[in-house]
């Protein structure tokens, strides 16, 4: 570094020296950064987001590069700056990536920077070593962010920084983390208020919106948007098998592709196989090396429940080209990039457009080139999916939103523990900073109160909470002095989306990944089963480990891991219902609709494509029961709500037991009823006045709201969640999670996040807005009934879907004497 | 309130009632026998910092005063894990139990000393339970553990300890259960915060259910083994 260069030059050079040029993006957020500006930029993956954002503060520093006096010195290495740069991350998976782009200039450039990664598979040295003094760069997770606000020392930590980087804002907004990412900023802002924030996303359908509760309320004005590279362009091609006619109808595994799959992947030198769950890819994994046992050590598995190690070493093995193909799933959907990828294979429907286009772009990740995208269904209709998407994404403009979370108190809760934790503060103090937030721009006092009603007494009952004290009030400042609250606390911050898991080690100690608690508990020592793509035999549970060794013999199960499954987004079911109707009139166009062709006529002749202004209900009598089956094309979710609005409207006239079912296209009702129902009764039941009430009632029915209510609990600090590989001790305060809502319902009715469960059902699970807006269409448009013989290939998806939930008006007791019934008979 | 009657059961000579309670009627004893009410447990989460909120334990009680004025036992007898810590006798409850035995000093207050009770045995001596580690009622044996394995096999044994609960096909939640075999009787947990263990019958065991009003016999063929584990080898 000669000091006859201006900084700016160094570096324009140093992106010479790579055979780069800065993109006009690159430079308008270096601009924007040195004028103190926070933005938001927006640009497709591997654009070159992470250096727009990473060489500001480079620049900044190397104005002035003589050491100060607050520089620090740590053992065994020359003084660096404190802490300048934070760069949070959505993945912990993306951390180690991130690391080596961002070493990359300050290795060349020798900068007197360190950079260290912060996250929860941070060894306890490196943990210790950042508890007296973070690096220059620290490259951490909201979760772990949080946690190191909870310190007393975080205002020394955090007080010299000067850039705030939030990579992947898309991932994170409109999710409890991306909440809790809020809430950390804002007291960030509180300690270092210089410090710019800089956001990286996907391009979103709502921008300004992403820019505003990524800033803040006050710095919102200033605040602004940077436009990046666009998306290139991607070619999709269906993989399909020989004969369509032996495809099957159902099913999302889509095994019989295998075949098929072996050949695309023996075209090129490097693929990627993304599966949708981490089940289908266990499998996939299996049958694929079945099929070409040659490929073992060249064919490797990732996904989020391997241990970071095995998952790392894929990884590097992919970015140095030596794998052949890896099968994984979501846990590579982000940011990681591996220039070596020249073709990516998605298995099963992935459910949106943004999806598809993520996972398409990571193929030939060099700019200029196409991304190149094999798409193998595992049922037929998925093809239909494929034909909507590659509809939606000729008109490319348009992207899908995320929707913020607004005034989630559980997070509120969780957050004014963490701040107790490191120092006392005062209510306005805490009022005034959260309501800075987004998401609690709206929030009232009387909310603000009733959270801390809880926090020091449990609720507003207070007779029924007297040994329960969280925080503190002394002098007018909250505050914790439990070390066991704060243990527990602190322990509880990194779960806010993880669910219960245990760890899964080999008897050496040696871990393997983490399994749900609830699958391993069917487990039996001496039962084998597929992890890792190993089959293993489980020899003992004990505190919270699952003891397994390596088994020669074939597994008798593969985990399922819950959460597995999106709902297809509101664009593709529209696009999904225009097809239809074409269909209707006799038109297929593109290469899938071509395909489905003789299956629609099927459908057609056994019952009707519903046109443009008509949907379908098809009915069929299964030896005593009737079952219904409803086809709004409008996505899981939606006809989750839906079926729970008419399974309550059907059983309020009599009391009985309705079974449902759920998909993507439509929902099933079966019902024991001597009567068929009539179309005008059937048009009834999607009144949508008093659909509302009907919804709440059923509410309870299900089991949505208790999941809801679990998550909450959680993340509020009602209950204690437990984590891999805890100390027995810890065990008994995991009481069986079920239990808890039915003790609130009974005991403190009242309690806020009761409610909060409810609203969050109808608002993000059911997506309200968008199920009213289905009634309505469905009022206007006209109801076709029909009674088919046999089952419609699009009914059999449905029927052959094991039914999930149930709505009833009968007494457990009545059930049950009614199974014993049945059985005697 | 509708009273239903529970399910008769005869079982080594002696007429027994299984109560849609979870609790069991001897009459020929004058006895009412339960188990594990693991009373106080929400004030131990409350300790720990979980907010869960008090209630659990005083419709406990309640359901036991309701058995009693049902039933006017000459006794009481509790197998064990009546209290579920040392820490869980918040002064509420106290006072609570001991109202509750000035209601019912006329009658005998037994409990057999479980796990749980540990650490709580001489306050509950103080408020007027008798305590003891086992008991012998006619030729049965009241324990709070099941004996293990193949000690005892002589003696009939009633014993708790293990909170029984079998999931019935299509049913979210497991349903508390009696599990009754040639030598032992298993009663399900009576308190509300205590959950239930996925039993598996052995071969010749009988299940009783207890649904919101009744008690059911279950034939064991409706149950999947996928959905519990032995407790036993």
């Amino acid at each position: 570094m000669t000091s006859s260069q201006t900084p700016n030059r160094i570096v324009d050079q140093w992106f010479q020296i790579h055979g780069w040029k800065p993109f006009q993006f690159q430079r308008s957020s270096w601009n924007s950064y040195q004028t103190g500006t926070d933005f938001l930029l927006h640009s497709s993956t591997g654009s070159g987001k992470t250096y727009a954002a990473w060489m500001g503060p480079i620049r900044q520093f190397l104005h002035n590069p003589q050491p100060q006096a607050n520089w620090i010195r740590r053992r065994g290495q020359p003084t660096a700056p404190p802490l300048t740069v934070l760069w949070i991350t959505p993945l912990r998976a993306l951390s180690a990536d991130t690391a080596t782009a961002l070493r990359l200039p300050i290795d060349e450039l020798q900068l007197p920077w360190t950079l260290d990664i912060r996250t929860g598979d941070s060894s306890s040295a490196a943990r210790s070593r950042q508890r007296k003094h973070l690096p220059t760069a620290l490259i951490t997770t909201p979760e772990s962010l949080t946690i190191l606000l909870s310190y007393p020392e975080s205002f020394q930590h955090f007080h010299h920084l000067k850039a705030i980087v939030v990579d992947e804002w898309h991932e994170l907004m409109g999710t409890k983390r991306g909440t809790q990412t809020e809430l950390a900023l804002a007291r960030l802002s509180r300690i270092a208020p210089a410090a710019v924030r800089m956001g990286l996303s996907a391009t979103l359908a709502n921008q300004q919106q992403a820019l505003h509760y990524l800033v803040g309320n006050r710095r919102q004005a200033e605040a602004k948007l940077i436009r990046g590279a666009k998306a290139r362009p991607i070619q999709i091609r269906s993989i399909l098998p020989p004969k369509i006619e032996s495809f099957p109808w159902a099913g999302h595994l889509g095994l019989s592709m295998v075949q098929p799959v072996v050949e695309t992947i023996q075209q090129c030198q490097t693929s990627l196989v993304f599966t949708n769950t981490r089940n289908q890819a266990e499998r996939w994994y299996q049958e694929l090396l079945k099929k070409r046992p040659d490929w073992a050590g060249r064919l490797a598995l990732h996904h989020g429940s391997l241990d970071r190690q095995t998952r790392s070493w894929v990884e590097n093995a992919m970015r140095e080209g030596k794998l052949l193909a890896t099968v994984c799933t979501s846990s590579l959907d982000l940011g990681v990039d591996f220039p070596t990828v020249e073709q990516v294979i998605q298995i099963g429907s992935p459910k949106g457009v943004a999806r598809l286009i993520q996972r398409a772009g990571k193929s030939e990740h060099r700019p200029g080139l196409s991304s190149r995208l094999g798409f193998v269904p595992t049922n037929v209709l998925e093809l239909l999916e494929l034909a909507s998407a590659r509809k939606i994404l000729r008109n490319a403009s348009r992207m899908e939103a995320r929707v913020p979370i607004q005034n989630p108190l559980d997070c509120l809760a969780q957050h004014a523990v963490t701040l107790a934790l490191a120092n006392p503060y005062s209510f306005r103090e805490f009022a005034e900073e959260v309501r800075d937030c987004a998401s609690y721009r709206d929030l009232q006092d009387e909310q603000l109160k009733w959270i801390f009603q809880y926090l020091i007494h449990g609720g507003e009952s207070l007779s029924a909470y007297p040994e329960f004290h969280k925080v503190e009030h002394r002098d007018g400042h909250f505050q914790v002095t439990n070390r066991q609250t704060a243990r527990l606390h602190r322990m509880s911050i990194g779960t806010i989306s993880s669910d219960m898991g245990i760890e899964v080690k080999y008897l050496t100690g040696k871990r393997v990944g983490v399994i749900e608690e609830r699958y391993v508990s069917r487990l039996k020592p001496g039962e084998r089963f597929q992890f890792a793509g190993r089959s293993l035999e489980l020899v003992r549970i004990r505190e919270g480990t699952a003891y397994v060794r390596r088994s020669r013999y074939q597994p008798t199960s593969v985990p399922v891991w819950a959460g597995g499954r999106m709902p297809l987004s509101s664009e593709l079911s529209a696009g999904i219902r225009g097809l239809l109707a074409e269909a209707s009139a006799g038109e297929f166009s593109g290469p899938e609709m071509k395909q489905l062709q003789t299956l629609l006529e099927l459908q057609q002749n056994r019952s009707c494509l519903p046109t443009a202004d008509q949907w379908l209900v098809e009915t069929y009598r299964d030896r005593k029961k009737w079952q219904y089956v409803f086809f709004p094309f409008d996505g899981r979710m939606v006809h989750e709500g839906l079926a729970a609005v008419v399974a309550q409207r059907m059983s309020k006239s009599r009391p009985q037991t309705i079974s449902l079912a759920v998909n993507d296209f439509g929902f099933l009702l079966e019902t024991n009823e001597p009567r068929l129902l009539s179309a005008d009764q059937l048009a009834n039941l999607f009144d949508s006045t008093g659909a509302a009430e009907a919804i709440e009632a059923s509410l309870n029915a299900t089991e949505m709201a208790k999941r809801q209510f679990r998550e909450i609990a959680r993340i509020a600090g009602l209950i204690h969640p437990g984590y891999p590989g805890q100390p027995k001790r810890a065990r008994h305060l995991q009481a069986a999670s079920n239990m808890f809502f039915e003790v609130f319902e009974t005991y403190d009715a009242q309690n806020r996040f009761l409610q909060q469960a409810r609203d969050e059902v109808l608002e993000r699970q059911l997506e309200w807005s968008r199920l009213l807006r289905t009634l309505q269409r469905l009022q206007n448009s006209t109801m076709v009934l029909r009674q088919p013989e046999k089952y419609t290939p699009l009914a059999f998806p449905l029927v052959v879907e094991r039914l999930r939930d149930r709505v009833s008006s009968e007494s457990l007791d009545e059930r049950v004497r009614k199974l014993i019934e049945r059985m005697a008979s | 309130m509708e009273w239903h009657p529970g399910c008769p059961l005869q079982w080594h000579g002696h007429l027994l009632q299984l109560l849609p309670q979870g609790a069991l009627y001897w009459e020929d004893q004058q006895a009412l026998l339960l188990s594990d009410c693991h009373l106080g447990r929400e004030y131990s989460l409350q300790r720990s910092g979980l907010a869960l909120p008090g209630g659990p334990s005083f419709s406990c009680l309640n359901r036991i005063e309701q058995l009693l004025s049902r039933f006017k036992p000459q006794q009481l007898i509790v197998l064990g894990d009546l209290v579920h810590a040392r820490c869980s006798l918040a002064p509420e409850l106290v006072t609570a139990l001991s109202d509750c035995r000035r209601r019912w000093r006329n009658i005998d207050w037994w409990l057999v000393a479980g796990n749980h009770d540990r650490g709580s045995t001489e306050t509950l001596a103080a408020l007027g339970w008798q305590v003891q580690q086992q008991r012998r009622l006619e030729n049965v044996l009241l324990c709070h553990e099941p004996p293990d394995g193949e000690a005892n096999v002589d003696l009939p044994t009633f014993c708790g300890h293990i909170h029984p609960g079998v999931r019935l096909p299509r049913e979210r939640v497991r349903l508390p259960c009696f599990a009754v075999s040639k030598h032992r009787l298993l009663f399900p947990a009576f308190g509300d915060l205590t959950g239930t263990f996925p039993l598996v019958p052995e071969a010749g065991e009988r299940i009783f259910v207890v649904t919101d009003r009744q008690v059911r016999e279950i034939p064991t063929s409706l149950l999947s083994p996928r959905h519990g584990r032995t407790f036993y080898r």
